[in-house]
């Protein structure tokens, strides 16, 4: 009896490690398949792998961190040995600036008392204040057909999807994915990255798309219109995705209809972003409230 | 007496084997994280397909065909790219790495240091292919696909140094 068991037992195992031998030897072929059905799914419906790659991501975010932190370290560090010079000449540079910007600021300060009385006289709605996140770049996409950037800030931060994200200078990006610690950022210069902006002294709207180089394209323009070099680009802030005239670039060349924007901000050597919050619209309120306002009884 | 040895040499193995796979893990998030130094301009080396190609060839017993694969999806998923590209790509690489195992094995340094160019050719061709079937058509410029594959070379050497000494440590 108990040999037959163990028979049974020894041909139940040959017949469970012929099995295991048989998908062995046929994995590497079902694994490329695998990964063929996935890159097919991830080009045709990318939203299919958003929810992991944003948990997964959202995991790993302080691993990127941690790693990247002693290699910003030693640059930093490099950087500030062989930057004294270039420090000098940073600063002469800066303190002219900065003269020239004192004048510019009392400028500034006139203009817009001037511009508040207008404002108050004609009874202007007022534009809701905007406020800002500061945050660390930690990691971009590692490849040159994907421009992105992983920033250490997510939905605990107040980061929201849809959220435009300045540079040093101008607009950068926008967030596309946010997990709770971590999010994504795609880039102006990306190939699937599209603006609706405004071309300063024309008032002409246009779409800003990515060409995955170091040039954004101004698309969707009258074939007639005439744009000059040096023209500034900003959002437009129509569909209410961004704030109106969030400055991003200047048209730097007019070549076949093609109008080519140079962007404020290189994001390649952005360090720190800033997002900006999606304010509460005063006069959105304002209409809520009035409409939760109980109804008097005369009228029920 | 006998049985402590044998505890220790078992300890010892693990710790190689984990070793193997930290170093895997450290080159996946180095692959992902913003360096400066190792950039120019937008340009990232190959980090993991260094130690995907390295353990391939040293230990394949440690890098069967699903975890290079496993390996490629994390990549993918944590730094935004096409899910399933570096999969496919570094799936693809092992199995011509297992074919050739024979005549790479015996083979100098250099040689095995070309067949690593060749290898960063490769995924840069695969990666510029998916870019052009993804974006309509889109012919970007071929400049960061070769300064890819160039960077990822000269910075091979540098970046096995650790490898080549978790290897010594297997003898």
């Amino acid at each position: 009896m108990r040999s037959l068991t163990q028979r049974y037992q020894r041909r139940k195992n040959y017949r469970a490690a012929s099995a295991v031998g048989r998908v062995v030897q046929y994995s590497p072929h079902a694994l490329v398949g695998m990964a063929i059905i996935i890159l097919m799914t991830s080009i045709i419906i990318p939203a299919v792998w958003q929810k992991p790659r944003v948990g997964i991501t959202d995991t790993v975010a302080p691993l990127i961190a941690a790693v990247g932190q002693p290699f910003r370290f030693i640059a930093d560090g490099i950087s500030g040995m062989t930057g004294i010079t270039q420090l000098r000449a940073e600063n002469d540079r800066l303190k002219a600036e900065n003269a020239r910007l004192k004048e510019w600021y009392q400028t500034a300060l006139l203009l817009k008392a001037e511009n508040q009385s207008l404002k108050d006289l004609l009874n202007v709605i007022p534009e809701p204040e905007q406020s800002y996140i500061s945050t660390r770049v930690i990691g971009d996409s590692g490849s040159s057909y994907v421009r992105s950037l992983l920033i250490q800030a997510g939905k605990e931060d107040g980061v929201v999807e849809g959220q435009a994200v300045m540079g040093s200078q101008g607009m950068i990006g926008r967030i596309i994915e946010v997990g709770n610690r971590a999010s994504r950022i795609l880039l102006l210069n990306d190939i699937n990255s599209r603006i609706p902006v405004i071309v300063e002294g024309t008032n002409q709207k246009a779409i800003l798309a990515g060409t995955n180089d170091s040039y954004l394209m101004l698309d969707h323009l009258p074939m007639d219109i005439l744009i000059e070099e040096g023209a500034r680009v900003v959002t437009s802030g129509h569909g209410g995705m961004f704030p109106q005239g969030l400055p991003i670039g200047k048209v730097i060349k007019t070549d076949d209809n093609q109008v080519m924007v140079e962007a404020f901000t290189d994001p390649v050597n952005a360090n720190y972003v800033q997002i900006i919050e999606k304010p509460d619209d005063p006069n959105v309120r304002q209409s809520i409230n009035v409409l939760k306002t109980p109804m008097p009884s005369s009228i029920k | 007496m006998e049985e402590s040895n044998e505890a220790l040499q078992k300890v010892v193995a693990i710790v190689r084997i984990v070793l193997v796979y930290l170093s895997l893990v450290f080159l996946m998030l180095l692959n992902a994280s913003s360096i400066p130094i190792f950039e120019i301009g937008n340009i990232t080396p190959y980090f993991l397909l260094m130690g995907i190609y390295f353990w391939t060839l040293s230990r394949p017993g440690l890098l069967p065909f699903y975890l290079s694969f496993l390996f490629g999806l994390a990549l993918d998923f944590i730094t935004g790219q096409t899910v399933g590209l570096n999969a496919l790509c570094f799936l693809l690489i092992s199995f011509v790495l297992f074919s050739q195992r024979r005549f790479l094995k015996g083979q100098v340094w250099p040689v095995l240091w070309a067949g690593y160019g060749v290898a960063c050719l490769f995924v840069g061709f695969i990666h510029l292919l998916v870019f052009i079937l993804s974006s309509g058509f889109h012919f970007p410029s071929l400049m960061p696909f070769l300064a890819t594959a160039l960077v990822s070379v000269l910075a091979y050497p540098l970046m096995t140094v650790p490898m080549v000494a978790i290897n010594k440590f297997f003898r």
